[in-house]
């Protein structure tokens, strides 16, 4: 039975660590790639996306509107990457792509060897762009640009008013523009 | 719409979020007649293009099936549910509720539906009302009979005094008669021994 995400809320508000554990399941996915594309780590990214869900797991009776379950989680999520830029813990520049490059080809993809590798290049590019990025502008253009959140979402999210938000978004994609004009 | 208003605008219309049909119009109108912001949407659009081709792969974590769930936020159980998190919504709700009840009932009782003091006050002020609006007739009557009573005395003296006027014309007038009867009687009997 697929069973939805607040009718899983609900029972896990009621303890059941299984329906909290279904719900995981469904949001990982999106919270690992908002993390990874943050920090421009994927084993950070995996160690903060477990965080996250441990603390949202450990901190479901704090949260008094369950509606608001996907932009709480978020909020976590970003509070994590942020202690985790604050710690400024080492960073090692894995690449966000898989180390062998020969696994990284999928046999079935149409696409030649020399396409995948001009996408590789531009998603380091890419990373390393964000990178550079203020934290504020950088974690505003993740939400949007690849988790689909709605301005106000990220609004509530930062806690900071809508105006602040656009302005964020509209600095950091000049930027970003700016860097990648260099690179390529 | 101006330059400044279109770039308010930009991210909304590149991004897709919820805009009235008008303003939309008006944005793309702007576009029409200005290279300076109709560049500047072009380039948001291409840098969106150039975003979505960063792809992260997915962690290998995420290739467990569902239904094995030992994972490590599963080992820390949450708090239960009877902190002041959970129980001030809910006094909130029974507060406001309690509120409105009062309302809803006083609502009632000024229109009368319900029994209550309210209305049992109004009843006996009116009584009040009309018995300080009799009393105040009544005083108003007292006035005006006495008036007219004043009134009927100066008539009735007036009259009384006309009506003897006239008696005592009369009896003048009688007297005078009679005294003139009188004195030709004695002359007619005068006549009648001097025969
Ligand atoms: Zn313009």
């Amino acid at each position: 039975m697929n069973r939805s995400d607040d009718h899983l809320l609900a029972l896990a508000l009621q303890g059941d660590g299984a329906c909290f554990g279904e719900l995981a399941e469904r949001w990982q996915r999106r919270i690992f790639s908002f993390v990874c594309r943050h920090v421009g780590n994927v084993e950070e990214a995996q160690d903060l996306t477990q965080d996250t869900f441990a603390k949202a797991y450990q901190n479901l009776d704090r949260l008094t509107d369950p509606a608001r379950f996907s932009s709480w989680l978020y909020k976590i999520a970003l509070n994590e990457c942020r202690m985790r830029f604050r710690r400024g813990r080492n960073i090692t520049h894995i690449s966000l792509e898989k180390e062998d490059e020969s696994e990284g080809i999928d046999i079935a993809d149409a696409t030649t060897p020399e396409r995948h590798l001009a996408d590789k290049e531009k998603s380091l590019l890419l990373k390393e762009a964000f990178q550079a990025l203020p934290e504020e502008q950088r974690s505003v253009i993740l939400m949007k640009e690849y988790q689909n959140l709605k301005f106000h979402e990220i609004s509530e999210i930062m806690n900071v008013p809508l105006s602040t938000v656009k302005s964020r978004m509209y600095l950091g994609l000049k930027t970003l523009r700016r860097l990648m004009e260099k690179k390529l | 719409m101006n330059c400044d208003e279109n770039r308010e605008l930009i991210l909304d219309v590149v991004y897709g979020e919820e805009m009235n049909s008008r303003t939309c119009f008006d944005f793309f109108k702007h576009l029409d007649s200005c290279p300076d912001c109709s560049g500047e949407y072009k380039e948001f659009l291409t840098t969106r293009e150039t975003l979505q081709e960063w792809e992260v792969e997915e962690p290998p974590d995420l290739q467990v099936p569902a239904g094995r769930l030992s994972k490590p936020w599963l080992q820390k159980q949450p708090r239960r549910r009877f902190e002041l998190g959970s129980w001030w919504p809910t006094l909130q709700k029974v507060a406001a509720g309690f509120l409105i009840l009062m309302g809803v009932v006083s609502i009632f009782q000024h229109y009368g539906y319900l029994g209550g003091r309210k209305v049992l006050v109004s009843e006996q002020r009116l009584t009040e009302m009309m018995q300080d609006l009799i009393v105040v007739n009544q005083k108003d009557e007292r006035k005006l009979i006495g008036q007219m009573l004043v009134h009927l005395k100066e008539d009735v003296e007036f009259q009384r005094k006309e009506d003897m006027q006239d008696i005592y014309n009369n009896l003048v007038s009688l007297q005078q008669r009679y005294n003139d009867n009188l004195e030709e009687s004695n002359r007619y009997l005068k006549v009648l021994l001097e025969r």
